[in-house]
């Protein structure tokens, strides 16, 4: 295992300044939805218990894992990028595309959980819970494919040239996809177990 | 030096760029207030509650929506000037401008049909029925809300050109494009509209209405500022 010389800690942001403002106006759009949902849920407890009784909390266990573990494997990639002049390249682009495939991963098992609660005769318009979790879900998957592509093109151009801008391209792509995690941590636990007593 | 064709075409420039202003103010002023679009008539408004919005407010819709059709085209005398100053950024060959500047165009067409038809609406309300109204009023919010990707990409393009600008003299800040990135976020929440009659993905909505147009109007109020201090930022040096 590698050993790191520390770097002094320095007030700086990781990543391109401008990266923590799209983080911030986004989240707050997704802050917005969670809170609308959770106010929805308040009021109509008993609809929500029976839409939420069609979620499966286990595929959502597993989708936390993967994008957790993506998320670790990114912090890594960013770990190794702080020192570019030593930096294994090629370690960097195979933890980014490890992260990029875990991606995937998550993206072919949010569909399979589309079929089968769809297969279950549930859509868009079945209930106000159906609504949120198809809307919240499918805009969040929006975001893991957003954050594949990015992290496919950093590791293959940024990561492949070792310029300056390569520490600020992979940390400023390892913030978006540390975001993209952060708001399934909040999507999780909010749609598929806390259930309205 | 500045020759004196150059400083005519820096001040036609800056004439395009304040072209900007005067469409977020004309269209706040014709579209929203005065034609009773702010807050809009409800998506799960019966036939009978929509034949009733256009004979109560007749005469300011049509004059609403024929100056929402007179301000309009200041959106792509604006993008014009905005699309020639990304050219500055990305060079010659660039095709992010012309993006811009399409986007442009296609937006101001898209404002045209859905106003045409709810000025249409409007018209010979005597002789129509309910369910013609509420058709033609249906057939202008599919118009405005969910065409909304000509106006994204504007979004995408603008912030790639000037995120992706390494040139000496910077001429938009780097928050400006990850700002455009999250508004172009926003606008997506209007392709939700056909789904829903109510509750915030409706066109009345929450998201849709107030958070998507709302962070299109915010949008452009602030580009419309930096874009006309980048142009004279580019004079000034062309004066140096």
């Amino acid at each position: 295992m590698s050993t790191y010389n520390l770097p002094k800690a320095t007030p700086k942001l990781p990543g391109a300044p401008g990266i923590w403002l799209f983080v911030l106006l986004d989240s707050s759009i997704f802050a917005v939805l969670f809170l609308s949902f959770t106010l929805e849920k308040i009021a109509n407890p008993e609809t929500y218990a029976t839409g939420m009784s069609s979620m499966d909390a286990t595929l959502g266990s597993i989708n936390t894992i993967i994008l957790l573990t993506s998320s670790w494997l990114m912090a890594l990639a960013t770990q190794e990028v702080k020192y570019l002049s030593k930096a294994n390249t090629r370690k960097i682009k195979l933890l980014m595309s490890a992260a990029a495939a875990l991606g995937i991963v998550f993206i072919f098992c949010k569909v399979n959980e589309y079929v089968h609660v769809v297969g279950t005769g549930h859509t868009l318009n079945s209930s106000s819970f159906h609504m949120y979790y198809f809307v919240t879900t499918g805009l969040h998957m929006l975001h893991v494919l957003i954050g594949i592509i990015a992290l496919g093109l950093v590791a293959g151009i940024a990561v492949k040239a070792k310029s300056e801008n390569t520490q600020h391209a992979v940390e400023s792509v390892a913030t978006y996809w540390h975001m993209v995690d952060f708001l399934w941590v909040m999507i999780f636990p909010l749609f598929y177990l806390a259930v309205p007593k | 030096m500045i020759t004196k064709k150059q400083q005519h075409n820096f001040l036609i420039w800056k004439i395009c760029a304040l072209a900007g202003p005067v469409y977020v103010v004309g269209e706040a002023l014709s579209w929203a207030w005065l034609g009773g679009f702010l807050p809009p008539p409800a998506q799960n408004l019966s036939a009978d509650q929509v034949l009733a919005f256009y004979t109560d407010n007749n005469l300011r819709i049509r004059s609403g929506m024929m100056l929402t059709l007179f301000f309009a085209p200041f959106y792509y005398i604006w993008s014009n000037a905005v699309s020639k100053l990304m050219q500055r950024a990305e060079g010659e060959g660039g095709m992010l401008s012309n993006i811009e500047l399409m986007g442009g165009f296609a937006t101001v067409i898209v404002t045209f049909a859905s106003v045409a038809a709810w000025l249409s609406a409007s018209l010979h309300t005597d002789q129509k029925t309910a369910s013609d109204i509420l058709t033609i009023h249906d057939y202008g919010w599919m118009w405005f809300n969910p065409t909304v990707m000509v106006t994204f990409f504007q979004f995408i393009a603008f912030g790639t050109v000037f995120l992706l600008d390494n040139g000496e003299s910077r001429l938009m800040p780097d928050w400006m494009s990850w700002f455009s990135y999250a508004m172009a976020g926003t606008l997506l929440l209007a392709l939700l509209t056909p789904f829903f009659n109510e509750g915030p993905f409706a066109w009345h909505g929450l998201f849709t209405y107030y958070i998507g147009l709302g962070g299109y109007f915010l949008w452009i109020t602030v580009a419309c500022y930096y874009v006309y201090k980048a142009i004279c930022h580019l004079e000034a040096i062309e004066k140096a």
